[in-house]
């Protein structure tokens, strides 16, 4: 078995097996990728429940330094309420006496002292009566301002100052009569007549300290329930802000206190009320202002919706320059008092270690993905081995390498079946190989593969590279387009779109040989597909048609010659005919005349006219003869040239003439076809008769319907002629027609000039014809022709 | 002399009676047939005179009426008339025996000029086969042995002494001198010479 018969097998398999992923890749992949994924997953969960365990543990931080943080603000107003309550319930069992202004300032004196955020505390009544022991910007040093009642419409009334130290020392008295402080508007004066309750005003900025403050205020009531008189506490809130500090000095983080407007009331480092800001009418700064940007961003947007939607801990993350916060709001829930606490908090603050640990934890998880991945490839590989053996086993195998007749050997029992099956498939196929490549070599037509998108010879057999003048191994070299000339080249586009339509191709066509010369082949191909379905290659027969289209042509030649012949043959018989008709009566009128003649001179009859007209009856009759015998002469002449020629090509052209006439009328038309000695004849003549007696045959049988009609031709040669006979099935002919004459015929629409052109013909060219009436049935007519290789024996 | 008959063969009755009718004014004596066959039962093929022959007739045509004739050995000549004769055919006539072939309308006159040669020929035929006829009958006489005797005799005119004749025949002269004695007599003749212009030099 040769390679090159082998070679397109070879890349049938190779050609799938690339766009397939390897074994080994895939083994390798899988492994390394399952554990992967197994030691991804358990990270990711460790990382995703430790991220959920941070984050609520954080919140929980939280919550516990809200706790505190709302607590310490408790504590921070709770002296407050207690100097407040105590004095009204001293004031109310008269145990104090609220009209007694030194009693009240020595009282408003020690209450002061109790707690330092304590600004002031004071005692107001409906008749503008005002007792009120304040704190000064000094440290020690207390001020007493009294105001004597009187009337609301007044704008100035008198006032009295008294500064003391710690002791009560008196250090400083001073009188003013222009005072302009009416307690009777302040917001707490108008807060607790109206609700007869303790209450908590709004922060405001104090008017004294231009601190943010906030004002307890009670009722003093007596027995019937009416206000006696009013009792005010403030309390300077800045001082939260210290207290804030302290809980989260160090960590990144704060806790600020909000009023439930959003604006802030205390907050650990920032001065909240700038020295420039609006002397008269200071506000607090609302929080999405202020100089603090993890506040803005903790609780900008919370503190903007009010605190009557935040009732438990509302907590946020957030992340700022790479770090992420947590934040916490939650209300105070203090009655009348409608604060919330910001928590907010670097998340590190909490759980910055666990994270370091878990940023390990993944460096250690991915050095064992490594570690195993590594190992699952070298295991794959290992497993692989055999396998990449057995491959190369069997791509030598199929090469032929290695006999078919060993089989494989992996240390895989799968693996060693299958190649005991291959080798036996690859066996099979060279054995099938062998075959076809012999049947292609030896096989008696062209026969060619050729590529059905380019038209390149991809292998031929020697039939072809003869019928096209090519020696073996330049048509692999050439495409189909190249052997086209050069008005055929469609017809290779013409191949691949039939062909991959998957429709036989079939062309007639003239074809260029190497040496120039033109050659008419049949080719006839159809598509191979690979296994996946893919065209692979065209396979084509090319048969050399040359001599069929050669013998069209003559055959159609010899069409043309005859439709001539027979009508320059139609006239001659007819003129013939007419001729030997015309001639007897014209002959019997010449001797009628000449025997009148006679008569008359025996009758001594001496009418000269008569004679005279007797005369030119015969001389008229013999002009007339005289003319036919001239056309005939001249029909006669034309009688075209005799030559050699071979019988039985003609035979055959004129059965390609005649074969379209018989099958319309379902006759069988033979000719055994056998080798002749060459004639000399007229060959178109021949043809005429030939034609002629055919037709005469297809004309008996179509009339006789009976039976399936066949016509014979049979020829043999004899001593010094060539016999031919036309043999039908037919009824035959008719004992009373007499055959070859002119005008004679047994056929309803014939002229009887046929077989009567058939003995001219024949007779002309030296031959015989005859009907041969020793057949049972039909008809038989049989001809000769002189043999041109016995040229001497002829009559003339 | 016997009476010198034309006889006409035509399938065509118009030409036949014309020709006959022609012919009987110039005085000759006529019979014709429609057919060859009509003919050959009523006429001897020995008969005197000549035959007047159309070429193409059905059933019998002309050429094969004559070529029966020639196989007959008949001494009546043969004038072909043709309708259509062709070249091919009159020389085909001509060579087995026919006096001419004419083409129809031919000149009477023509006809009666080749009528006169065929009764000439005729007569000559005639005469030579009735020669002919008698020698083979007088030879018909004669033993095998004398027969013998005779065709050496005629073989060879340069040895005609008995004793040559003996030493040929391996016979005694004196046997050879009673068989020419017996020839000279059943023939007819009195020398050897006469012998050879009675049968010619070779039979």
């Amino acid at each position: 078995m040769d390679t090159t018969a082998q070679q397109p097998f070879h890349q049938d398999h190779s050609e799938p097996a690339r766009r397939r992923r390897s074994l080994r890749a895939t083994l390798a992949l899988c492994l390394a990728g399952l554990q992967f994924v197994a030691v991804l997953s358990v990270t990711l969960s460790t990382f995703v429940s430790s991220e959920k365990a941070l984050l609520r543990q954080s919140r929980i931080s939280l919550n516990e330094v809200s706790v505190n943080v709302i607590g310490q603000v408790r504590n921070f107003l709770n002296p407050a309420q207690q100097v407040l309550d105590a004095t009204r319930r001293l004031a109310e069992n008269d145990v104090l006496d609220i009209n007694d202004t030194s009693a009240l300032e020595s009282h408003f004196f020690q209450q002061i002292q109790v707690a330092p955020q304590l600004a002031g505390i004071y005692l107001a009544d409906h008749s503008g009566r005002f007792v009120y022991v304040m704190r000064t910007e000094e440290p020690g040093r207390y001020r007493t301002k009294v105001i004597p009642p009187f009337t609301a419409e007044l704008t100035e009334h008198p006032a009295s100052f008294q500064w003391r130290n710690d002791r009560f020392t008196l250090l400083e008295t001073a009188q003013s009569q222009t005072d302009t402080y009416e307690a009777r508007t302040r917001p707490w004066f108008s807060m607790v007549s109206e609700a007869k309750a303790p209450i908590w005003t709004q922060p405001y900025i104090f008017f004294t300290t231009r601190q943010p403050g906030i004002t307890y205020g009670v009722p003093v009531l007596d027995d019937e329930g009416n206000i006696r008189a009013i009792l005010g506490v403030d309390i300077q809130i800045d001082a939260l802000s210290g207290f804030l500090l302290d809980i989260w000095s160090e960590r990144r983080g704060a806790a600020l206190v909000l009023n439930e407007d959003g604006s802030v009331l205390a907050h650990p480092t920032l001065v909240l009320i700038d020295q420039d800001a609006d002397f008269d009418n200071p506000e607090l700064p609302m929080v999405d202002q202020i100089d603090d940007e993890l506040a803005r961003q903790a609780f900008g947007a919370l503190a903007q919706r009010g605190s009557s939607q935040i009732t438990g801990p509302v907590h946020t993350d957030f992340e700022l320059d790479g770090q992420d916060y947590v934040a916490m709001l939650i209300d105070v829930s203090e009655p009348g008092l409608n604060w919330l606490i910001g928590l907010y908090a670097a998340e590190d603050n909490f759980i910055g270690e666990v994270k370091k640990n878990r940023v390990q934890g993944i460096w250690i998880a991915l050095s064992i993905a490594i570690l195993t991945g590594a190992i699952g490839l070298a295991l794959a590989d290992r497993i692989y081995a055999p396998v990449r053996m057995f491959a190369s086993q069997t791509r030598r195998l199929s090469s032929g390498e290695i006999p078919a007749g060993e089989s494989l050997h992996s240390p895989y029992r799968e693996l060693e079946d299958t190649g005991a099956a291959l080798a036996q498939q690859v066996r099979q196929r060279q054995r099938f190989e062998a075959a076809y490549g012999r049947t292609f070599d030896l096989a008696s037509r062209g026969m060619a593969q050729i590529s059905p998108e380019t038209g390149r010879f991809l292998r031929v057999n020697e039939q072809l590279c003869d019928i096209m003048g090519y020696q073996p191994g330049e048509l692999e070299k050439m495409t189909l387009a190249d052997i086209l000339p050069a008005d055929g080249k469609q017809i290779a586009v013409t191949l691949r779109e039939t062909l991959l339509q998957d429709s036989e191709f079939i062309v007639e066509n003239p074809f260029v040989r190497k040496d120039g010369s033109n050659i008419w082949l049949r080719v006839n191909a159809i598509l191979i597909r690979d296994e996946s379905g893919a065209p692979d290659h065209a396979v084509a027969i090319i048969d050399d048609v040359s001599d069929r289209k050669l013998a069209e042509a003559e055959a159609s030649r010899l069409s043309r010659d005859l439709s001539h012949v027979a009508r320059v043959n139609l006239m001659g018989e007819m003129a013939s005919g007419l001729a030997h008709e015309l001639n007897q009566p014209l002959s019997a009128i010449s001797y009628n005349v000449d025997a009148a003649i006679m008569t008359l001179d025996e009758l001594g009859e001496t009418d000269p006219e008569l004679t005279e007209i007797l005369s030119d009856v015969d001389r008229q009759s013999r002009r007339a003869g005289d003319i036919i015998r001239a056309l005939r002469d001249m029909v006669r002449k034309d009688r075209g040239r005799q030559t050699p020629f071979e019988l039985g090509g003609l035979i055959a052209q004129t059965i390609t003439l005649m074969e379209a006439e018989a099958k319309a009328h379902d006759l069988a038309l033979r000719y055994d076809r056998v080798d002749l000695p060459p004639v000399i004849g007229n060959r178109t003549q021949i043809a005429q008769v030939l034609v002629n007696l055919l037709r005469n045959a297809i004309d008996a049988l179509a009339r006789d319907s009976a039976g399936v009609g066949s016509i014979v031709i049979t020829a043999h040669a004899a001593e010094d002629v060539v016999e031919v006979r036309v043999e039908d099935n037919g009824p035959g002919v008719s004992p009373d027609v007499v055959l070859f004459n002119t005008f004679d015929t047994q056929k309803a629409e014939g002229m009887g000039l046929g077989l009567s052109i058939c003995r001219t013909i024949i007779k002309t060219n030296g031959g015989e014809i005859w009907h041969d009436p020793s057949v049972l049935s039909g008809a038989r007519f049989c001809f000769t022709l002189r043999r041109s290789d016995r040229s001497g024996k002829e009559d003339t | 002399m016997t009476e010198l008959t034309v006889y006409i063969i035509d399938d065509d009755d118009d030409v036949r009676i014309a020709l006959s009718r022609s012919l009987r004014r110039r005085g000759m004596t006529v019979a014709h047939f429609p057919d060859a066959q009509s003919f050959l039962d009523q006429v001897d093929a020995d008969a005197a005179g000549c035959l007047v022959l159309d070429y193409g007739m059905p059933d019998m045509d002309g050429l094969e009426l004559q070529d029966y004739l020639v196989r007959q050995d008949s001494t009546l000549p043969i004038i072909f008339i043709s309708g259509h004769g062709g070249i091919p055919e009159s020389v085909r006539a001509t060579k087995a025996g026919a006096i001419d072939f004419l083409e129809k309308p031919f000149d009477l006159s023509v006809l009666t000029d080749r009528i006169a040669v065929a009764w000439e020929f005729g007569e000559k035929l005639r005469q030579q086969k009735a020669r002919r006829l008698d020698l083979a009958e007088k030879r018909g006489r004669l033993t095998d042995r004398e027969d013998e005797v005779l065709q050496y005799i005629l073989r060879n005119p340069g040895r005609t002494t008995s004793k040559e004749i003996a030493a040929e025949l391996n016979i005694s002269p004196r046997t050879v001198e009673i068989h020419r004695g017996r020839i000279q007599l059943k023939v007819g003749v009195k020398t050897t010479i006469e012998l050879y212009e009675l049968f010619g030099r070779s039979p």
